[in-house]
């Protein structure tokens, strides 16, 4: 064992659960140990909850295909559905018309992403909008709230 | 706020990199340019509005109960199961 491997053996400290875990203590779903390669940080939170910038995606049996996005505060808890589990009926008329070729076109960009909307459970929705799409990047652990609405009728200056 | 009067084809900065410039007048609308980063987020006041409070609106207060989940997860259940 030559010096360096002496040094770094003394210091090396075994690998503990906390450095892959992550523990939640949600308000609806108790306490959560998430690997925290399951942590999809959003660098500017999503709009309303600009200070909240980091999720996972709890997928439970009995809510399928609806996902939960939890924050790691465990305070903050929205139903979502990825875009691949939707329907042409649950898509309202206007969102299928202009939204989802934009982001058919977008998601095409963008290797190892997962698309979610959010879903109202209150009042009762009977559609989905696909204006304000959850975008996941997995590899990157990174998410954002693309706001598609922004992008449509749009005439884009070249400074 | 800081409020400033522009022309036709006049502009402002915002820091070194935001420029928005007065692209055109039509009775009480005006239509702006606005150059700036891609990592900039430029939204109109009410679609930034509108989605703030849809996403406070979508945030769960307690579980659901899953008999009483809408009709199209419902739906969207009956056709996973087939």
């Amino acid at each position: 064992m030559n010096h360096t491997a002496l040094q770094f053996h003394k210091f090396a400290k075994p690998a503990t659960e906390q450095m892959f875990n992550q523990r939640i203590h949600s308000t609806l779903f108790g306490e959560l140990t998430i690997s925290r390669r399951k942590i999809i940080h959003f660098p500017t939170g999503i709009p309303g909850l600009e200070q909240v910038r980091s999720y996972t995606f709890l997928d439970i049996e009995e809510y399928r295909p609806l996902v939960w996005m939890v924050s790691t505060c465990g305070k903050y808890h929205f139903p979502v559905i990825p875009i691949a589990h939707l329907d042409a009926e649950s898509i309202d008329e206007h969102s299928k018309d202009n939204y989802l070729p934009l982001l058919t076109d977008i998601m095409k960009q963008q290797p190892m992403s997962v698309a979610y909307v959010i879903l109202r459970l209150e009042p009762e929705i009977k559609q989905v909008s696909l204006k304000a799409p959850i975008i996941v990047h997995l590899q990157e652990q990174r998410g954002e709230q693309l706001i598609l609405e922004n992008m449509i009728n749009e005439e884009f200056l070249v400074a | 706020m800081l409020v400033l009067t522009r022309k036709l084809d006049e502009g402002i900065y915002i820091g070194n990199d935001v420029k928005i410039t007065v692209i055109e007048i039509t009775g009480n609308q005006v239509k702006l340019g606005i150059s700036a980063p891609k990592d900039v987020s430029i939204f109109r006041e009410e679609v930034l509005n509108k989605i703030i409070e849809d996403n406070i609106g979508s945030i769960a207060a307690e579980k659901p109960d899953i008999k009483n989940l809408p009709k199209i997860i419902q739906n969207l259940k009956k056709k996973e199961d087939k």
